[in-house]
C-alpha cells in the first residue's frame, strides 16, 4: 500500500496544515527536514564567519608601522567576537548534532523519529531566533568582549552603537547565547531519551552505531553543563542593569569566580563539539575500509569516559587567572587524563585502517584530514596544560591555532567529512568527485599552512586579540606565510560549498541505497530516506560493523533494506 | 504528494514512561542551574563569612519557616491530587490541585512582604562604596547607610535566588492552572494524567530547591 | 471508592509529610546550638539532604521508577558534587 510514511521525506510533508513551500520545511517535526535545515543556516554563519577569518588575517598581513590597515583598531575586537561567537554558539556547538544526528540518529537506531518531534522543532527555533538576536546584537553595537565575556570588562564597557545612542549590545548578546543553550538542551534531552526508549528489536547497547554512541555522550554534557553557564551569563546581564556587583571587583565579587562558571560549561563543550565528530570519523572508517573498527567496545566506552574526564578539567583555562596553586596543579594533573581515551580512540582508528584496502572518498579524505590535525590539535593542548609551558604560552598567537586545529581540523573537518559520506544518502544526488576532491586538497593544505606559522608566532610572543604587530623579520614572515594560507583555506570553503550547492541544483538523481557499502543500519533504507524511515519494523541480528556477516546477507539477499533495492 | 499525509504524531505510539525520563532531565537541568547559584553563594560565603552571617541575622527565622511547612504542604496537596486523580476521582483531585495553588500563592505574598521590607530598609542593589554601575540607578538610594561588600553580595544573592526561585512557583502556578482546566474538561483523567505528573514533578523540584535555600539563607547566622 | 481505600493510598505521602515537617522544626532548632560555623553547616546540609532525598523518593516516586531513573539522578548530583568539590580545590587553598 502507498501511504504518505512510504514516500520520500523531502517530497512528503509531516503536518497536514503547513505543506506549501518553505513553510513545509520550517514547521515540519520531522527530524530528517529539521537536520537539513540545521544544515544549512549552519554553513551560511560559518561561510560569512570564514569572510571575518579571512579578514582578521588580511588585516594581519603586514604590520601596522607600514601602514596597513584593514580593520581599524576599534574595529578589531568586534571583528574576532563576531567571528568567534558565530563560529562557536551558531556554528560548531550544534555542529554535528543538529545536522546529522538529527538526521542520522533515528536511522543508525531504527526508530520513526526522535524521541520528542515537536520539542525538537523548538529547539531549532531557538536556535534561529538566538541566532538572529546574537548576530543583530553584535552588529549594532559593535561588542568586543569576545566570545568569553569575561568580567569585569564585560560588565563595564559600554559598546559603541552603530547608529548612535544606547544600545546594549553585550546584553543583547549574552541573552541570545542563553537562548541558544536552551536549544541545545533541548536537543541533548531529546538524544538521550531516543537512544534509551526508541532503539529497535535487537538494538542493544553494544550494536549501535559508534555515532550515536559520541552522539550520547555530547548529550549529556549539554544537558548537565549547559545550565551552569547559562546562569552565569544572566547574572551578567544583571550586572550590566542593575548595579549588583556578582562578579565585579570593585564591588567585592570575584572575576574569577565567573570564569570557573563559564568553563565549567565551555571545556566540556569542546567534547560536545569534538566528540561527534569523532563518531562521524567512526563511520566512515570501517565503511571505506570494509572491515569492522577495531576496539569498537573501548571506543564507545572512551567517548563516555571523554565526556566524564572532561567535566574536571576546566580550569586549565584559568593557570594564569591567579587562581590557587593547589587547584592548577590539579587541573593540570587531570588535563592529562583525558589525554587516554582519545589516544585509544586515535590507535583504534589507525589499527582499522592496517592493511585494509582503503577507498578514498571525500568523507575518507576529510576523515583521514581529521585524523592528522586533531592529533596535532591533542598534543599541542598538552603543551597547554602543562602548568610552566602554559605561562609562557597562554593568551598568544599558539593558542589560537590550538583550538583552531581542534575545532576546524577536527570538529569542522568530521563535520564536513560526515556531509560528503551522508550526501547521498540525504538527498538522493550525487556531487562531483572531483570537485569534492579538489575542495579537500584546498582546505587541508590551506588549513595547515595557516595554522602552522601561528604556532610559531605564538611561540615567539606575539598575543592574540591584537589588531597589529611589531615590525621585526620573525612576525613579518610568519605572519605573512599565514595569510597566504587563509586564502588557500578560503578557495577550498569556497570549492566545498559550491560542491554542495551544484550538486544539490543539478546532481545527478541517485536511489542506490549504499553507495559506499556501509554495514550500519541507517544505509539499509531506502534513498532518500521515506518519511516513516523503515518499510517494515527493522529486527538487529548482528553487530554495527560485522562486514562478513554483512556481506553474506547482501549476497543472500536477506540484508534489512534488501526489499528496497 | 499524497492528500491524506498523516502527521508525524500518528505513527507515533505514546511512550509515557519515555517522556517522564526527558521530563527527569529537564529537571536536571534547574538543579544545575542553581547549582551554580549554591556554588556562587558558597564561594563568597567562605570568602566573606563574616558578613554573610550578619547579613542572615536581618532574615526573619519565624517567616523562613513558616514558608518551609507552607512549601512542604503544598507538596503534600500535590501527591494526594496526583493520587486522587490515578484513582479516577478527578474531583478530588481538582480540589487537592487548588489547595496546592493556594499554598504557592501564600507562599509568594508571604516572600512579597519579605521583599517589600528589606527594600524599605535599602538592602537591595546597594553598592559597598555607594556607586551604582554605569548608568546611574533610580532604585539606588544615595540616603541609605553603606553595606560592607560581603553583606552586599549576601543580598544581591539573596535577592536573585529567591527571586528566580519564586519565578518558579509562578511558572508551576500557572501550569497547575492549565491542568485544572483541563481536569475539569476531562482531558486529564484516570487514563491520561501525565501533564498532572509532570506537573507535580516540577513542584517538587522547586520544593527540593527551597528545602537547600531555607538553612543556607535563614539559619546560618 | 471507599474511605478506606482513600485513607490507605494517602498513608505514605502523610507519614513523609510529617517527617519533612519534623526535620525542619529539628533544625531550626539545632541552629540554635553553638557548633562553630562548619558544624552549623554539616548539620543544616546533612538535614536538608535527608528531606530532599525523601523529597525525591516518596513525593517523585522515584521508588516507583526503574533503575535507570535512579541511575541519572545520581549521577546529576554527583556531577554537582564534583563542580563543587573541584571548584573549592581553588578557593580553599587562596593566597597559600
Ligand atoms: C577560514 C577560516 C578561519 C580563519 C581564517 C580564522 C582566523 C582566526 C584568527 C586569525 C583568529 C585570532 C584573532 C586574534 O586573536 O586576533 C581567530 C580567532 C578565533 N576563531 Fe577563527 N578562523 C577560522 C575559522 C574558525 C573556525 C571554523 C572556528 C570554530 C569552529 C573558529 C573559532 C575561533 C575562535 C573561538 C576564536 C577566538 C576569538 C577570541 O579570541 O575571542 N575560527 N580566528
Ligand atoms: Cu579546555
Amino acid at each position: 500500500m502507498e501511504t504518505a510514511g512510504s514516500q520520500s521525506y523531502l517530497s512528503t510533508h509531516t503536518s497536514s496544515r503547513w505543506n506549501r513551500g518553505l513553510l513545509s520545511w520550517f514547521m515540519s517535526t520531522d527530524h530528517k527536514r529539521i537536520g537539513i535545515m540545521y544544515g544549512f543556516t549552519m554553513f551560511s554563519f560559518f561561510g560569512l564567519a570564514v569572510c571575518l577569518g579571512l579578514l582578521i588575517k588580511l588585516q594581519k598581513l603586514f604590520p601596522g608601522s607600514s601602514g596597513w590597515e584593514i580593520i581599524p583598531p576599534e574595529m578589531y575586537g568586534a571583528t574576532f567576537t563576531l567571528h568567534a561567537v558565530i563560529m562557536i554558539f551558531l556554528f560548531i556547538i550544534p555542529g554535528a548534532p543538529a545536522v546529522l544526528g538529527n538526521f542520522m540518529l533515528p536511522l543508525q537506531i531504527g526508530a520513526k523519529d526522535v524521541a520528542f518531534p515537536r520539542v525538537n522543532l523548538l529547539s531549532f527555533w531557538l536556535y534561529c531566533f538566538g541566532a538572529i538576536m546574537a548576530v543583530v546584537g553584535i552588529l549594532l553595537g559593535a561588542a568586543d568582549t569576545g566570545w568569553t565575556f569575561t568580567p569585569p570588562y564585560s560588565i563595564n564597557t559600554r559598546s559603541i552603537s552603530i547608529f548612535g545612542g544606547d544600545f546594549d549590545s553585550i546584553s543583547w548578546m549574552l541573552t541570545a547565547v542563553f537562548i541558544l543553550g536552551w536549544g541545545t538542551i533541548l536537543t541533548g534531552i531529546n538524544f538521550i531519551v531516543t537512544i534509551h526508549r526508541m532503539r529497535a528489536k535487537g538494538m542493544t547497547l553494544f550494536r549501535m552505531p559508534l555515532f550515536t554512541w559520541s552522539i550520547y555522550a555530547a548529550s549529556w554534557i549539554q544537558v548537565l553543563a549547559t545550565p551552569v553557564v547559562g546562569i552565569s551569563l544572566i547574572m551578567i546581564v544583571l550586572e550590566r542593569v542593575m548595579p549588583i556587583g556578582f562578579f565585579d571587583p570593585t564591588k567585592g565579587g570575584d572575576p574569577i569566580l565567573f570564569q570557573h562558571l563559564f568553563w565549567i560549561y565551555s571545556h566540556p563543550a569542546v567534547y560536545v563539539m569534538i566528540l561527534p565528530s569523532m563518531g562521524l570519523v567512526s563511520e566512515i572508517i570501517p565503511t571505506n575500509s570494509q572491515k569492522p573498527i577495531f576496539g569498537y567496545k573501548s571506543i564507545a566506552i572512551a567517548s563516555c569516559s571523554i565526556a566524564g574526564v572532561g567535566y574536571l578539567i576546566w580550569a586549565h583555562h584559568m593557570f594564569t587567572t591567579g587562581m590557587s596553586d593547589t587547584a592548577s596543579i590539579i587541573f593540570s594533573f587531570l588535563t592529562f587524563f583525558v589525554a587516554i581515551p582519545t589516544a585509544i580512540k586515535v590507535f583504534n582508528w589507525l589499527a582499522t585502517l592496517y592493511k585494509a584496502s582503503i577507498t578514498l572518498t571525500p568523507g575518507m579524505l576529510f576523515a583521514l584530514g581529521f585524523i592528522f590535525n586533531f592529533s596535532i590539535g591533542g598534543l599541542t593542548g598538552m603543551f597547554l596544560g602543562s602548568l610552566s609551558t602554559d605561562i609562557h604560552l597562554h593568551d598568544t598567537d599558539f593558542i589560537v591555532a590550538h583550538f583552531h586545529y581542534t575545532m576546524f581540523g577536527g570538529a569542522a573537518f568530521g563535520l564536513i567529512g560526515g556531509i560528503y559520506h551522508y550526501f547521498p544518502k540525504m538527498f538522493g544526488k550525487m556531487y562531483s568527485m572531483k570537485w569534492a576532491k579538489a575542495s579537500f586538497a584546498f582546505m587541508f593544505v590551506g588549513f595547515n599552512s595557516l595554522f602552522i606559522p601561528m604556532f610559531v608566532l605564538g611561540f615567539y610572543g606575539m598575543p592574540r586579540r591584537y589588531q597589529t604587530y611589531p615590525d621585526m623579520p620573525i612576525f613579518n614572515h610568519f605572519q605573512m606565510a599565514s595569510t597566504i594560507g587563509s586564502w588557500i583555506l578560503g578557495i577550498g570553503v569556497v570549492l566545498l560549498l559550491t560542491t554542495w550547492i551544484r550538486a544539490l541544483l543539478s546532481g545527478e538523481k541517485t536511489s542506490e541505497m549504499n553507495p559506499w557499502n556501509s554495514s550500519t543500519l541507517e544505509w539499509q533504507t531506502a534513498t532518500p530516506p521515506t518519511l516513516y524511515n523503515f518499510e517494515e519494523e527493522v529486527e538487529i541480528t548482528r553487530h554495527p560493523y560485522d562486514y562478513e556477516t554483512f556481506r553474506e546477507e547482501v549476497k543472500k539477499g536477506t540484508s534489512i533494506g534488501a526489499t528496497n533495492e | 504528494m499524497s492528500e491524506q499525509a498523516l502527521p508525524i504524531e500518528a505513527f507515533h505510539h505514546h511512550d509515557e514512561e519515555g517522556t517522564r525520563l526527558g521530563f527527569w532531565l529537564f529537571l536536571f537541568t534547574e538543579l544545575l542551574l542553581f547549582g551554580a547559584f549554591f556554588i556562587i553563594y558558597s564561594v563568597y560565603r567562605s570568602s566573606y563569612l563574616g558578613d554573610f552571617k550578619l547579613a542572615a541575622e536581618s532574615l526573619n527565622t519565624t517567616i523562613g519557616t513558616v514558608n518551609t511547612i507552607i512549601l512542604l504542604s503544598s507538596s503534600l496537596t500535590m501527591v494526594l491530587s496526583l493520587d486522587a486523580i490515578k484513582r479516577g476521582a478527578s474531583g478530588l483531585s481538582k480540589t487537592f490541585l487548588l489547595f496546592t495553588i493556594a499554598l504557592g500563592t501564600a507562599f509568594l505574598v508571604i516572600k512579597g512582604f519579605e521583599w517589600a521590607a528589606k527594600f524599605d530598609h535599602h538592602l537591595f542593589l546597594q553598592t559597598s562604596n555607594g556607586i551604582a554601575a554605569g548608568k546611574g540607578s533610580p532604585l539606588l538610594n544615595p540616603g541609605a547607610e553603606m553595606l560592607p561588600p560581603g553583606q552586599v553580595l549576601f543580598f544581591g544573592l539573596y535577592f536573585i535566588m529567591t527571586g528566580i526561585h519564586a519565578l518558579h512557583i509562578i511558572i508551576g502556578a500557572v501550569w497547575m492552572l492549565i491542568v485544572y482546566a483541563w481536569t475539569a474538561r476531562g482531558s486529564i483523567n484516570k487514563d491520561n494524567y501525565g501533564v498532572l505528573e509532570r506537573c507535580g514533578l516540577y513542584w517538587h523540584l522547586v520544593d527540593v530547591i527551597w528545602i537547600f535555600l531555607f538553612p543556607l539563607y535563614y539559619l546560618v547566622a | 471508592m471507599t474511605t478506606q481505600e482513600q485513607s490507605q493510598s494517602a498513608r505514605t505521602p502523610i507519614i513523609v509529610f510529617s517527617a519533612l515537617i519534623f526535620l525542619t522544626i529539628t533544625t531550626v532548632l539545632l541552629s540554635g546550638l553553638d557548633v562553630g560555623d562548619t558544624g552549623a553547616i554539616i548539620v543544616a546540609m546533612s538535614i536538608a539532604t535527608i528531606k530532599a532525598l525523601l523529597v525525591l523518593t516518596f513525593f517523585m516516586h522515584l521508588n516507583h521508577e526503574p533503575l535507570i531513573f535512579k541511575l541519572f539522578v545520581a549521577l546529576a548530583f554527583v556531577t554537582l558534587l564534583t563542580l563543587f568539590l573541584l571548584t573549592f580545590s581553588d578557593y580553599s587553598f587562596r593566597g597559600m
